[in-house]
């Protein structure tokens, strides 16, 4: 249809504006299209890969050997299977953990090369493998003794690779996992041995009771405590929700600016419009015809977009996969991605848009053909504005707002939403920068952390002692919480409540992230059920900590031991400056915080280019948003300009009179944005970790609030000297040949 | 039957103040005549032109136009009668400016069931070769007889032409007044010009003269010129 050629002509005449609109819808696609389906197939590959590689429900340790696994598993209907481990470092700075080849729990995935056969093979973790330059056919010697890589593997109870089941950043530089023929452990002395169960039955209690009665539990580690199994779902979900929540705030940006351009389009064509009227097309064609400008941007952007998103998937998921260790089993389109991936613009536009273009076309045609109607009515505002007292300058400033406030507002929200951009890169950066280089570094005084692998008594040769194990609280959807008993006088941990004021242990204190996730204050009461014994106890909280990291309690170490039954003075953590010579058959785990501390800088490194990335996708955005609305604003007024310009103002006392105003109102959006964006990357932030053993403050400094001012200001001065020409370019002729017309 | 304008009134409201654009009008036009309508700025011509073309509604009165009541149509039907019965000319054109010459007319033969052949309505205005030109390309002259293919290619049995010569020099105003006289001749349509230009009223079967809104005169010319023997 002859109407078609001249949309598409307009849309080509106005290239940039249409084709910045475009690049938006297609950014959002894209990122919508990628990010969800590259989580939905992480989630799916996740799910499959520990259904069919039988991932545990739980790990234990106990004092001794499990002598008759059968009969455990015959009498509790559960799956029992050894399991043994052997830290073997590589360097100072470097572990690998030497994992046996199970058979029939947290069986390996082979990701690449072969399968083990022989005792001096080795399967290696592909983070790990990458990091190190390892590749198959590769020997490395451990211990003496040689290895080959035969190939990279994924294992389900490591699939996250932490070195302890309570960390929570990957460090492929210092840790990797590999697996091995359970033969290779025959010649070494010291490799740990636990067990991964698998149950049928709600019988855990049971069982553990069972075991307690010739044995002793020292550690029991549900499969949603061992962050090496539920981080990635948390990580996964984090990506997924921000796939899916930053298109729409773009598509919802992109929709008001698109809307301003068919605005400003509607207006110019009103003539045209009377004319098609006249001829005699139907409202219906019209309005369809409107419409289609954005259905164009909105299916064309779409398309285009989800195509790219799934380009993009297969990167996204090749890196996210090595970075969990997790097989990709299978990939899938999701076609109801695809599917709201290509709809979600046109949702957006089309309702929005004809709504809009409805509304123009509500102006009767001779009304249309006269290039539309004059506005005679003066708004509430400005007739309620008490003028006399200002100057003229401020009386025309003030008057030009009042009769703006629509676009006054998209220009505060635009901002907003632009300062919101980019400040989510800085909080982002900040609190996780408060959360490990302050947060962590604070509460935790110690390099060292040793835990061992049985109750101790005796008293240590230096070292601060603790003892600590996971509980359950009851009443509170069984959350798992780590109490830690600590001596009065420990300095290892330091804590401090939320005004700032140290705490003592001499009291229970309940840190920040179990206190928000469970919803408790100082003075409730909770309920601990042992995991390790079945014993129950009621504590009362006395304090809430200022620390994110773990949800965990703290209480007096000989209350601990007292409630718990255990030994008076027992311990199982040591906390030390100093690295300690501790047999390592005696150590379930070691932590290191310095190496904690690089690997989240390693971590955050990749994270830095993003917040650029980000700030100066978020900087483009606002320019946009200014620009247009600022070309609006001297479209709008062209006339008034011109007539300005007769009389005799130069250009710069023009643009401080009709556009310098908007200063303030970019000024607003960027104030109102950052209470927007904490509080919306709060709530962001809480639902990716509600899953997790951590919580994550918002926190953003100082800096980067002024440096974020300092961006938007830019954009602002772009966007006024980009306009600088289209004010210049005002033709003194426009109020000549208008009055008289 | 022609046209037929009854008691025609039309206000419209400013600021609070009432406006009589038009006031008692009554009218009739005979099928194929061609009509020049006169006055000053304000005096109606336009208001009246409109309402005749169905693009505005009139307070009371009737306006007929063959088999059709335009004054009691609803909008669809509105619509329906422009396109079977309608053609307009503007005074600046009002073409579609990223359209080419070819693509306007073809925008009004689009939604015709029966269109002339639009080569031959390019031909017919005299526009030969410049069907691939824009309006941008084209001399004032030039666009207003792309105007009147895009009016007639419909084969309207009314064409409302609103001051079609109003931004052309006298030379170029003959010529599209002679295309004019030469569509009412071909299609026996009927025709109405409003205009300033008192000369134009020497090409017309029947003038009227408005002034307030009302009817100052109606007369019937007896001798009839072809558009390039009227003086200036």
């Amino acid at each position: 249809m002859t109407l078609w050629k001249k949309l598409f002509r307009t849309m080509l005449e106005k290239k940039g504006q249409y084709g910045s609109a475009l690049l938006l819808v297609i950014i959002s696609s894209m990122i919508f299209y990628s990010f969800t389906t590259t989580g939905a197939n992480l989630i799916d590959n996740l799910d499959q890969f520990f259904q069919e590689n039988n991932v545990e429900d739980a790990q234990l340790t106990v004092s001794k050997p499990i002598q008759d696994i059968q009969s455990l598993e015959d009498k509790f209907d559960v799956k029992i299977e050894e399991r043994y481990s052997k830290d073997v470092s590589l360097d100072d700075n470097t572990t690998i953990r030497l994992l046996d080849a199970t058979e029939s729990i947290n069986q390996y995935a082979l990701i690449e090369g072969a399968r083990l056969e022989k005792k001096n093979e080795l399967l290696i973790s592909p983070s790990f493998a990458k990091e190190h330059n390892m590749s198959i056919g590769d020997s490395i010697t451990l211990e003496g003794k040689s290895f080959t890589i035969v190939g990279k593997m994924a294992i389900p109870d490591y699939v996250y690779p932490l070195k302890s089941v309570s960390g929570f950043i990957t460090q492929p530089e210092n840790f990797g996992a590999a697996v091995v023929n359970e033969s290779a452990f025959e010649d070494w002395s010291g490799a740990q041995l636990y067990y991964s169960i698998m149950l049928n039955k709600q019988n855990q209690l049971a069982l553990k009771s069972y075991i307690n009665q010739s044995n002793e539990i020292i550690q029991w580690t549900n499969k949603h405590d061992n962050n090496r199994i539920t981080f990635i779902r948390g990580d996964i979900q984090g990506i997924k929700q921000a796939g899916e929540t930053l298109p729409i705030g773009l598509l919802a940006i992109t929709i008001v600016i698109v809307m301003i351009f068919l605005w400003r389009l509607l207006k110019k064509e009103y003539v045209q419009i009377g004319t098609l009227y006249a001829i005699g097309y139907k409202k219906a064609e019209i309005i369809c015809h409107y419409v289609s400008y954005s259905i164009i941007i909105a299916a064309l952007g779409s398309t285009v977009g989800t195509i790219l998103g799934w380009f993009l998937m297969q990167p996204l998921l090749d890196m996210f996969s090595v970075f969990y260790s997790l097989p990709v089993l299978t990939i899938k389109p999701y076609f109801i991605y695809v599917l709201a991936s290509l709809s979600l613009p046109i949702i957006f536009f089309v309702p929005l848009t004809y709504f809009l273009v409805k509304r123009v076309l509500r102006t009767p045609p001779v009304v249309l053909m006269k290039g539309g109607e004059l506005k005679t009515k003066v708004n509430i505002l400005e007739r309620k504005f008490n003028s006399k007292r200002f100057s003229f300058s401020t009386r025309f400033k003030v008057r030009e707002v009042l009769r703006s406030i629509p676009r006054v507002t998209f220009l505060t929200i635009g901002v907003m939403f632009a300062t919101l951009l980019i400040l989510i890169g800085f909080v982002t950066n900040d609190s996780f920068n408060y959360l490990v280089n302050d947060n962590y570094q604070k509460v935790n005084q110690y390099n060292y952390e040793y835990l061992f692998n049985q109750i101790r008594t005796t008293e240590p040769e230096s070292g601060q002692i603790a003892a600590s194990a996971s509980f359950e609280i009851e009443n509170k959807d069984n959350q798992t919480v780590v109490i830690t008993g600590l001596k009065p006088d420990n300095t290892a941990i330091q804590l401090s409540d939320l005004a700032g004021n140290s705490l003592s242990f001499d009291s229970v204190i309940v840190n920040k992230a179990l206190a928000d996730k469970i919803d408790i204050k100082q003075g409730d009461s909770l309920t601990i059920h042992n995991q390790l014994n079945n014993k129950t106890f009621t504590i009362k909280i006395d304090h809430i900590a200022n620390s994110f990291l773990g949800d965990t309690i703290y209480m007096p170490l000989e209350r601990y031991n007292q409630l718990n039954g255990y030994p008076e003075e027992s311990y199982t953590k040591i906390y030390s400056k100093q690295k300690l010579n501790i047999e390592s058959n005696l150590l379930l785990a070691t932590t290191n915080t310095d190496s904690v501390i690089k690997a989240y800088n390693q971590l955050v490194k990749p994270l830095k280019y993003m917040v650029g990335g980000i700030a100066l996708g978020a900087s483009v955005i606002a320019v946009i948003i200014i620009y247009i609305l600022i070309s609006l604003l001297i479209d709008e007024n062209s006339f008034k300009i011109s007539l300005m310009k007769v009389i005799g103002y130069p250009d710069n006392s023009i643009r401080k009179l009709i556009i310098d105003f908007n200063l303030w109102f970019v000024l607003l959006g960027f104030l109102v944005g950052i209470p927007v964006t904490l509080s919306s990357m709060s709530a962001f932030l809480a639902s990716i970790t509600a899953k997790m053993n951590f919580s994550i403050p918002i926190k953003v400094e100082w800096i980067n609030i002024i440096v974020s001012l300092v961006i938007i200001l830019i954009a602002y001065f772009v966007s006024i000297l980009l306009n600088q020409r289209k004010l210049k370019k005002i033709s003194m002729h426009e109020a000549i040949n208008r009055s008289t017309e | 039957m022609g046209l037929s304008i009854q008691k025609v009134n039309k206000i419209y409201q400013s600021g609070g103040t009432e406006f009589h654009a038009l006031n008692d009008i009554n009218l009739e036009i005979e099928i194929g005549e061609i009509c020049v309508i006169l006055g000053p700025s304000g005096s109606g011509k336009s208001t009246l032109l409109n309402a005749i073309g169905g693009i505005d509604q009139v307070e009371s009165g009737s306006i007929a136009i063959n088999d059709w009541n335009v004054s009691s149509l609803k909008n669809k039907q509105l619509v329906t009668f422009r396109r079977e019965m309608v053609g307009f000319v503007f005074q600046m054109h009002n073409l579609i400016p990223n359209l080419t010459v070819y693509e306007n007319i073809e925008l009004a033969a689009n939604i015709s069931e029966a269109p002339l052949k639009i080569d031959e309505m390019i031909k017919a205005v005299g526009l030969e070769g410049m069907a691939d030109r824009f309006p941008r390309e084209l001399s004032g002259g030039q666009q207003q007889r792309v105007s009147i293919a895009r009016a007639i290619v419909r084969k309207p049995k009314l064409l409302l032409c609103d001051e079609p010569t109003g931004s052309l020099d006298s030379n170029t105003s003959k010529e599209i007044l002679t295309l004019i006289k030469q569509v009412n001749r071909n299609y026996n349509t009927t025709i109405l010009i409003i205009t300033h230009n008192q000369a134009i009223s020497q090409m017309a079967d029947r003038v009227i003269k408005l002034k307030d809104g009302r009817i100052d005169s109606v007369s019937v010319n007896d001798t009839v010129y072809e558009p390039e023997r009227i003086e200036w």
